[in-house]
């Protein structure tokens, strides 16, 4: 392992024959900001992904990043169902492999019943008929009470979907991508066949937990088939519901299980959202106790996710076997250096670019970043 | 959105907006021009989008990209940003629009040729083995290399002198084409039009030599090209080097004479920064240019951008509030922070606006 002076946070991870140089992971966050309509990351995605990739992240993740045009949660989203997505995130790629240390993750998705929704900051300014399409889900329920009704899957729509991730799953790999996650959580797609409050199906893919991960598991076994043998992958979970009648966490340490054993390197373990309650505002690192659980019972590397704000913390999760990797959104979007300026603050020495020579001698006002 | 209790009713000086004719700064935060040597024959690329798009996120009312050569014998390296060509063109437009459309920033370019510190190289490979020569005509007033080092420029002939004001003027026209709002003319640190100005670098005994109007005439000749090349409502900037640091060169009184001729041919603020005209270091100690570009100010009345070692809020408002300066330029922090300018805003409890993006950044608790 590493010497005693590297602080935890600074220590290599490997999964499969990808190795990060450290443990925080920017998170994936939507940006809503693709080519209008046509789902083509454009310059914001190279400077928005490059500049936290310069800020010394072990590994960025895109954005959920949808497997076909009514996957999308919004117009806004990035897709990687053209050929030209592949064009334009190959950019993205390549700007973080050539000028950066940090690897670079897809995250692929269908948005589900959640499909179809204004982009973030025009919620108040519903789609109009024109802008609209047909949303799917396991089950004709909405996501919450002022949600469009979903089409239930049928058996046709359920293998296109297996098609389309496997679609996006090759060409993330010829943009580059160094690891693909699957979005399995809040209530996407994927998620919404995984928990019984929005699964009441009566088929195999609806019923126990087994039938549930049903879809989940033919889209990995899939993605992994194509996906190149030396690659990892991720998929992110709501470990919980957050609803007494939804998914416990004894429910996401099976799903847990089920992932691993199909090939799953990494779990990474977010919670909720998967109906329009709100999950409870919890301060601190509300999620990490599933994180941790799952890491002990399913005894696979985990990701942790939920308001890691400050380097002690990451340092604690990973010293304590909390998980094995941090994922840092909030933090990225407030400062796309957050890994640099943690090194700064625990006095670790991460080499800077050739360019920014003069940033290593800076002597920024403490309070500035704190 | 909550208001943050500890948000100031009244704006710190630092955020406070500022018009150069038609340019409309936000606040006065600047990032100075700085060398990346990441481009490949004068072209910038996805390095120059990440780096000056980043920074312009980050909160600074106007970004300065890196000084571009409008020659390429005129590059310090083999890799310096170039606008001499019409192939430049497209890759600074795809720049500047990125700014434009996705912050509330400006963006200016820095127009210079490095003289006799041309062809020296890499920054980061100075000084060692991978150091490179890549055989540039290096040209000077006079044949005096910069440092002993360094290697001997040959005299500038009568014919390139009299097609700089072109090479210029054409940069100048690209510069508009790629649509930046600003031009920063590159007058210091010892590159070719400082070493124009400077009496260590020219001997000359024509007359752009000897008297200071003299050692003025070529880089005001080549101004009036520019400004007359450049639209009506866009204001121009000027770098000098207030002061050589070094017996026999410019005092800083010479440097406010300066500035008043740059002020009447028509530039509309003058970026003060010091030294680097031979080799000798300049003290590097904490503002201390600030008041080279507090006395060009009260003494010519033009606006004026101080540089060097500003770090911290409180010395952005103090400079700004006491009239120092009108600009504050920022070059190590926004290397060390592109999103210096948002940083500060939060720490002095200022509501500065999010990206959409990037809304739930706002709400960041980056302390426990």
């Amino acid at each position: 392992m590493s010497d005693s002076q590297t602080p935890p946070m600074f220590t290599p991870f490997t999964l499969r024959e990808m190795t990060v140089s450290n443990r925080v992971v920017m998170s994936p966050m939507c940006m809503y900001s693709a080519d209008d309509l046509d789902g083509t990351p454009t310059d914001f995605h190279v400077v928005h992904l490059g500049s936290r990739a310069m800020g010394g992240a072990g590994l960025v993740l895109t954005e959920m990043t949808q497997v076909s045009r009514e996957a999308r949660i919004s117009p806004g989203d990035a897709g990687m169902y053209e050929d030209r997505h592949m064009e334009a995130w190959k950019k993205v790629v390549d700007f973080v492999h050539t000028r950066t240390d940090a690897k670079i993750g897809m995250q692929i998705g269908h948005a589900g019943r959640k499909a179809c929704e204004p982009i973030a900051w025009k919620r108040d300014t519903p789609l109009t008929d024109d802008e609209k399409w047909e949303i799917v889900a396991p089950s004709a329920i909405p996501f919450g009470p002022d949600s469009e009704m979903p089409k239930e899957m049928n058996q046709g729509d359920i293998a296109k979907v297996v098609d389309d991730f496997v679609s996006a799953a090759k060409r993330a790999d010829q943009a580059g991508f160094d690891i693909i996650e699957l979005h399995a959580g809040h209530g996407y797609l994927l998620s919404s066949f995984m928990s019984p409050l929005s699964n009441q199906r009566t088929d195999a893919y609806g019923g126990s937990l087994e039938n549930r991960m049903k879809l989940p598991l033919e889209v990995f076994h899939a993605v992994r088939a194509v996906w190149p043998d030396e690659k990892p992958m991720s998929a992110r979970i709501s470990a919980i519901d957050w609803n007494d009648e939804g998914n416990q966490i004894e429910d996401g340490v099976e799903i847990a299980k089920m992932f691993k054993a199909a090939g799953l390197d990494i779990i990474d373990v977010s919670s909720g959202n998967v109906t329009s309650e709100r999950r409870p505002v919890t301060p601190g690192l509300f999620q990490t106790p599933f994180s941790e659980q799952i890491r002990r019972e399913a005894d696979m590397p985990t990701m942790t996710v939920g308001n890691l704000a400050v380097a002690e913390q990451i340092n604690g999760v990973i010293a304590e076997g909390r998980a094995d990797l941090c994922c840092v959104g909030k933090g990225h979007l407030f400062d796309p250096y957050f890994v640099r300026h943690a090194a700064r603050e625990l006095g670790y020495d991460l080499k800077w670019p050739n360019q920014y020579p003069a940033a290593g001698v800076f002597n920024p006002n403490p309070e500035i970043m704190r | 959105m909550a208001t943050n209790p500890e948000t100031r009713t009244e704006i710190p000086p630092m955020f406070t907006p500022y018009k150069l004719r038609g340019m409309e700064m936000i606040n006065r935060v600047v990032m100075s021009p700085l060398c990346m040597y990441s481009a490949e024959d004068g072209v910038v690329g996805d390095w120059h989008v990440v780096h000056l798009g980043s920074r312009a996120m980050g909160g600074a009312g106007l970004i300065f990209a890196e000084m571009s050569a409008v020659h390429p014998d005129g590059r310090i390296s083999i890799r310096d940003a170039g606008i001499w060509d019409d192939k430049h063109i497209e890759p600074w437009k795809r720049v500047v629009d990125f700014v434009h459309e996705n912050t509330d920033s400006k963006i200016g370019i820095q127009l210079g040729h490095a003289g006799r510190k041309g062809d020296t190289g890499l920054s980061w490979q100075r000084g060692t083995d991978a150091q490179m020569e890549y055989g540039f005509d290096i040209v000077a007033p006079t044949a005096i290399p910069v440092s002993e080092r360094a290697r001997t420029p040959r005299v500038i002939t009568d014919d390139e002198i009299v097609a700089l004001p072109g090479l210029y003027k054409r940069a100048t026209e690209r510069a508009e084409a790629a649509g930046f709002d600003v031009v920063n003319f590159h007058c210091a640190h010892g590159y070719l039009m400082s070493s124009f100005i400077s009496p260590l670098s020219n001997h000359r005994n024509d007359e752009l030599g000897g008297p200071l109007e003299n050692r003025m005439r070529l880089p005001l000749k080549i101004f009036a090209e520019v400004r007359k090349a450049w639209p009506e409502d866009k204001p121009i900037v000027v770098r000098i080097s207030a002061v050589d640091w070094e017996e026999g060169g410019h005092e800083i009184e010479d440097a406010v004479e300066i500035a008043k001729m740059f002020k009447a041919a028509g530039a509309d603020a003058m970026d003060v920064s010091s030294g680097m005209v031979t080799n000798k270091r300049p003290p590097d100690t904490s503002l201390f240019q600030v008041p080279f570009a507090e006395r060009i100010r009260a003494e010519t009345d033009m606006a004026t951008m101080a540089v060097g070692n500003i770090e911290t809020g409180e010395q952005m408002n103090d400079i700004i509030s006491n009239g120092r300066a009108d600009f504050c330029v920022v070059g190590r922090g926004h290397m060390y922070d592109p999103y210096l300018t948002r940083h500060i805003a939060r720490e002095i409890g200022y509501d500065y606006p999010w990206p959409n993006e990037y809304g739930r950044g706002g709400g960041f608790r980056s302390k426990l």
